[in-house]
């Protein structure tokens, strides 16, 4: 049913439009074109063609970017897609004291990230509660150097990332908990399915356009981690760099005054396009389920 | 999402909207006691690894001058409890201005986040336009442009506007998020159809629709969207950064930044700054989160 | 907190972005002022001065006095004052330069100031004033004239600091270390290292920090060959660089020290992960503050090797509209009385000026902890011998100099495949051609 004039709706949506066009989607193209010159800073930038995105292929540094972001993906969709589910059904049912947990589960997500890096390099340092722990269970007899080991810096940065989400996408899913009808769980119950049958076959169909909203938003978050690796490594990436991600290689090639502003432009544009694979894999299964499931 | 599963999950949501009410008499949902036992044990070993971190941070805070921070095994408890790095910190830097200043652009943003968001999310959930297709497809894929991409020119764009150095320049660009829009509109299609019809054949204007009819649905979605965007503008730091250039207008982020590299970096000074940057907005967060997470809760079905 | 500073650089990026969208305002196209400038003549204007994360509790009243003074002995003149904060300048200065607002004198290092001299947005003010260089510290003048490409001075030295070596005493005593026989040079000091590290069954670490260029220049390993290539791939340096492998391993070293960042080895000694450190003469205060209970036992000497020279400096910009009065008021901040002065507050640092670091030090160290005292009469010895960082060296370098050094310390390349992965980065990665 037509029930508006033609410009309604671009009335509605036109601010929010000329925001994107203007704050997101100019810059991007300017960064486009950018990826295409040698520019540095303070100097007239000459187009060099693709030689910025040639240089790419045989960048090691690059390569190493990938591969760290990759893991992170595969890592922290499923962790950050299963676990703020489970906490979201331990803290939907009102029970006395539920608010207080509640509230104090988003707490990570509000803290800022400068008190967030303080406390994890403490934690997971080489003297850190974490070895001291770690020691007095008899578990180690020498602290393990969880900062400077390419996969252990990895696994750590991956567990800060989990501790700061966990409230943001615990959120997400109560909202979209509040949607699952009780009588499903209650016909189910009448079935005598048990709590983790109704978890498979009630719960996860009732959330499953959030658990794609937030896969896809983990997916997309993972690829451009920066923040956590960066602290974790004190900025260095770890030895050799095998644990730059590639915002972080982005800023170490194109920072300060004699930047490679060209190059780093190009690993941007190509970062963007990484980003979209996610999206684009998920968008297929959210397909292909669709087709599957019976309305 | 196509009609397709628009239409089931509306049902569901009238449905569930006609149990809730019925809430509280004889739920057999009901735990047993060594189920909440359970529960309780579960919430609170979250609870304990949640807020471990954040305590420490805490008490470094009320520690005094004397006491080595890192001992251990770290003692929680302060040895000599004092609340003068919150009157030092105060002194070094106008803390209590920066965070005025954070609140007028938190606020500001989430103010126009809000209505912005629920105006445009209505038009993309529920109206039928040519061009709908394109205007999604540009907010969903700026959603994924990394921020330093995004920065680089907006840096320029406000500093030509003649809003550079000035709060409203840190406002700008994040006045209105395309998540935001993308959330509400989610949100909007859980509007069942046929009460927006209705309110078409009553003859309601598309401003009376809004107001009337979509807001009431999408209360829920919106203070979601209102939270996070209170806190991204509160956390942010990059941007107030490159904005501002004068220390008196900094935001609350960035002149800890300063009190961290402009003055002798004591970490008791730092967490009593820290604190200060954390506690406001959790105690906002802890009285506001009845309204949050029943707005959340009851998400799209608040009737 | 190294965050900031890292945050600060992302920021860069951006600002650098923004720059070259917007045209190059201050691409090379305005050579600015250039030929002697007079400033005997009746000054006048508004000019707008800029300092370094110096607005605090000291410096505040010290800067208001200084530009009341000036302004009082000329009347039409006006002085704007902008205190910038630590982390981010870089990305502040690039900003500014590529809007055309570069205040009008401000304090930059020799690094930054090196592409604005390439953009011809700074003052030669050698040319400027020929009779200035006489005044001022010679190795903080050359910090300023040997820019590659471009003839002239582009800074006058204002004040000037260095490093010096702290040791915790109490953590040593037990291994038969003395103050009388602490270790002179780099190999030594390695080889204690490794001995303690064993003694004490690596309860005791001496190594807080990785091999850097400047442990290479303190060493006497040249960087640069005459035409600015990087040549330091050497077996001398590659010795070097085994010798911390070597420490690493036998574990003298911690962990955490392999990240590498300038300030963390201070930390690790305050958190008493460490027995040594380097770092400026401030760090005594430090140690006041946050681990008291070391105070006692720590001593101060002179780094091992060359010391390194940190120069900071005041410039002008060649935009000024305001050029007499700008060079007039630059001259008049680093002019001995009042870098005297300045010095004197700011604890640590010698004035660059040509004369007056004597008196600096013999009024500073009046009211000092012997500790103190000591460590500054140390770094001031060390000032006269020491060796800034070429501008050449960029921050990415760093970057990727610690990355590769950490797998060389770790024993998972070897010393000399990373010093040669380093000098062929740093050699692509040029900014002077």
């Amino acid at each position: 049913m037509r029930s508006h004039k033609w410009f309604t709706p671009w009335l509605l949506a036109g601010p929010a439009l000329i925001w994107v066009l203007v704050f997101s989607l100019w810059p991007f193209v300017n960064t486009v074109i950018l990826s295409f010159t040698d520019a540095r800073p303070l100097r007239p930038a000459q187009p060099v063609g693709f030689a910025q995105y040639e240089r790419l292929l045989s960048d090691e540094q690059f390569g190493y970017a990938l591969i760290t972001c990759l893991v992170f993906v595969v890592v922290c969709v499923p962790l950050l897609t299963i676990l703020p589910l489970l906490l979201a059904l331990l803290v939907e049912k009102q029970i006395p004291g539920i608010a207080i947990f509640r509230t104090t589960f988003y707490f990570p997500v509000v803290a800022s990230a400068v008190v967030v890096a303080l406390i994890w390099s403490w934690i997971f340092d080489s003297r850190g509660v974490l070895n001291q722990a770690l020691e007095w269970m008899g578990l180690v007899d020498k602290p393990i150097a969880f900062l400077v080991d390419r996969w252990w810096l990895l696994a750590c940065a991956i567990l800060l990332t989990v501790w700061k989400g966990l409230g943001y996408y615990m959120v997400v899913y109560l909202a979209a908990l509040g949607n699952v009808g009780k009588e499903l769980h209650e016909a189910a119950m009448m079935d005598g399915a048990g709590p983790f049958r109704r978890f498979l076959n009630v719960t996860i169909p009732g959330v499953r356009g959030a658990m794609m909203l937030v896969s896809a938003l983990v997916a997309v978050s993972a690829m451009r981690v920066f923040t956590e690796l960066d602290i974790l490594s004190n900025g260095t990436g770890g030895p050799g760099g095998y644990d730059m991600s590639i915002v972080m290689l982005i800023r170490q090639v194109g920072s300060g005054l004699s930047g490679n502003l060209g190059y780093a432009a190009a690993i941007s544009v190509v970062l963007f396009l990484l980003t979209l694979l996610p999206l684009l894999g998920i968008a297929f299964m959210n397909r292909e389920k669709k087709t599957k499931v019976p309305a | 999402m196509t009609a397709a599963t628009e239409r089931p999950e509306a049902r569901r949501a009238k449905r569930a909207r006609t149990t809730r009410r019925g809430r509280g008499a004889g739920d057999p949902t009901k735990p047993t006691m060594a189920g909440l036992i359970l529960r309780y044990a579960l919430l609170l070993l979250v609870f304990a690894i949640v807020i471990g971190p954040l305590l420490w941070q805490l008490s470094t805070s009320f520690k005094g001058p004397g006491e080595d921070l890192y001992s251990f095994p770290p003692s929680l408890i302060p040895q000599e409890p004092t609340f003068q790095n919150y009157g030092t910190v105060a002194e070094v830097v106008p803390v209590y201005r920066y965070a005025f200043h954070s609140l007028l652009v938190a606020t500001g943003s989430v103010l126009t986040n809000v209505v912005l968001a629920v105006l445009g999310g209505y038009a993309l959930a529920c109206m039928r336009f040519r061009g709908k297709f394109i205007v999604l497809g540009v907010l969903l894929s700026t959603m994924l442009l990394p921020a330093e991409v995004t920065i680089t020119s907006n840096l320029l764009t406000v500093n030509g506007l003649g809003l550079g150095n000035s709060l409203w320049g840190v406002f700008l660009p994040g006045a209105i998020a395309a998540m935001n829009v993308l959330l509400i509109a989610t949100a909007c299609r859980m509007i069942p159809k046929d009460v927006l019809d209705a309110a078409v054949v009553d003859g309601a204007t598309t401003w009376q629709r809004i107001r009337h009819v979509v807001w009431p649905n999408v209360r829920g979605m919106a203070s979601v969207v209102a939270i996070f965007t209170f806190i991204g503008a509160w956390d942010d730091y990059l941007w107030p950064l490159m904005v501002l250039t004068e220390p008196s207008k900094y935001t609350l982020t960035v002149g800890m930044a300063y009190l961290n590299s402009n003055f002798s970096p004591d970490p008791r000074l730092i967490a009593a700054g820290t604190m200060v940057a954390l506690v406001p907005i959790i105690v906002v967060f802890s009285i506001l989160q009845r309204y949050f997470f029943k707005g959340v809760q009851e998400g799209a079905v608040k009737g | 907190m190294k965050l900031f500073t890292r945050l600060g650089k992302l920021a860069a990026v951006a600002a650098a972005g923004s720059l070259v969208l917007s045209g190059c305002t201050g691409g090379g196209a305005d050579t600015g002022t250039s030929g002697p400038i007079d400033t005997s003549g009746e000054l006048s204007g508004t000019i707008k001065f800029q300092t370094w994360s110096l607005q605090n509790e000291t410096f505040t009243p010290y800067f208001e006095g200084l530009i009341a003074d000036f302004e009082a002995e000329h009347p039409d003149v006006t002085v704007e004052w902008i205190d910038q904060p630590g982390e981010g300048y870089q990305d502040k200065i690039l900003s500014q330069a590529s809007s055309g607002t570069l205040p009008d004198v401000l304090n930059l290092p020799p690094d930054i100031a090196f592409p604005l001299v390439q953009a011809g947005q700074l003052l030669n003010l050698a040319e400027a004033d020929p009779e200035l260089e006489a005044k001022y510290n010679a190795g903080g003048w050359q910090a300023y004239s040997e820019f590659t490409g471009v003839e002239g001075t582009y800074g006058l030295p204002w004040y000037l600091g260095s490093d010096v070596s702290w040791w915790d005493l109490a953590k040593l005593e037990p291994y038969g270390v003395t103050q009388e026989n602490l270790p002179a040079t780099v190999d030594e000091w390695l080889a204690l290292g490794e001995r303690v590290a064993a003694e004490s069954d690596g309860d005791v670490m001496l190594i807080s920090s990785m091999p850097t260029v400047d442990v290479f220049i303190a060493n006497g390993i040249e960087l640069m060959d005459e035409d600015g290539t990087f040549i330091f791939n050497t077996p001398e340096a590659a010795a070097l660089v085994q010798g911390y492998a070597d420490a690493y391993a036998a574990g003298a070293m911690p962990p955490e020290a392999l990240t590498g960042s300038y300030a963390g080895n201070a930390e690790m000694f305050l958190q008493g992960k460490v027995a040594f450190t380097t770092g400026g003469p401030g760090f005594a205060g430090d140690l006041e503050t946050k681990a008291p209970s070391l105070l006692e036992s720590t001593v101060a000497t002179p780094r091992q090797g060359i010391p390194p020279l940190y120069v900071q400096g005041i410039n002008v910009a060649s935009t000024s509209e305001n050029p007499a009065t700008a060079l007039a008021f630059a001259e008049y901040v680093t002019n001995q009385q009042n870098q005297v002065e300045f010095t004197t507050l700011a604890a640590g640092f010698a004035p660059g000026t040509a004369e007056g670091a004597e008196e600096v030090a013999a009024t500073v160290t009046q009211d000092m902890t012997p500790a103190q005292a000591d460590a500054l009469n140390v770094m001031f010895t060390a000032l006269e011998g020491g060796r800034a960082m070429p501008f050449q060296w960029t921050g990415s370098m760093t970057d990727y100099a610690t990355q590769q050094l950490a797998l060389a310390v770790r024993g998972d390349t070897t010393a000399q495949e990373a010093l040669d992965a380093i000098v062929a980065y740093a050699n692509e990665n040029r900014i002077d051609q």
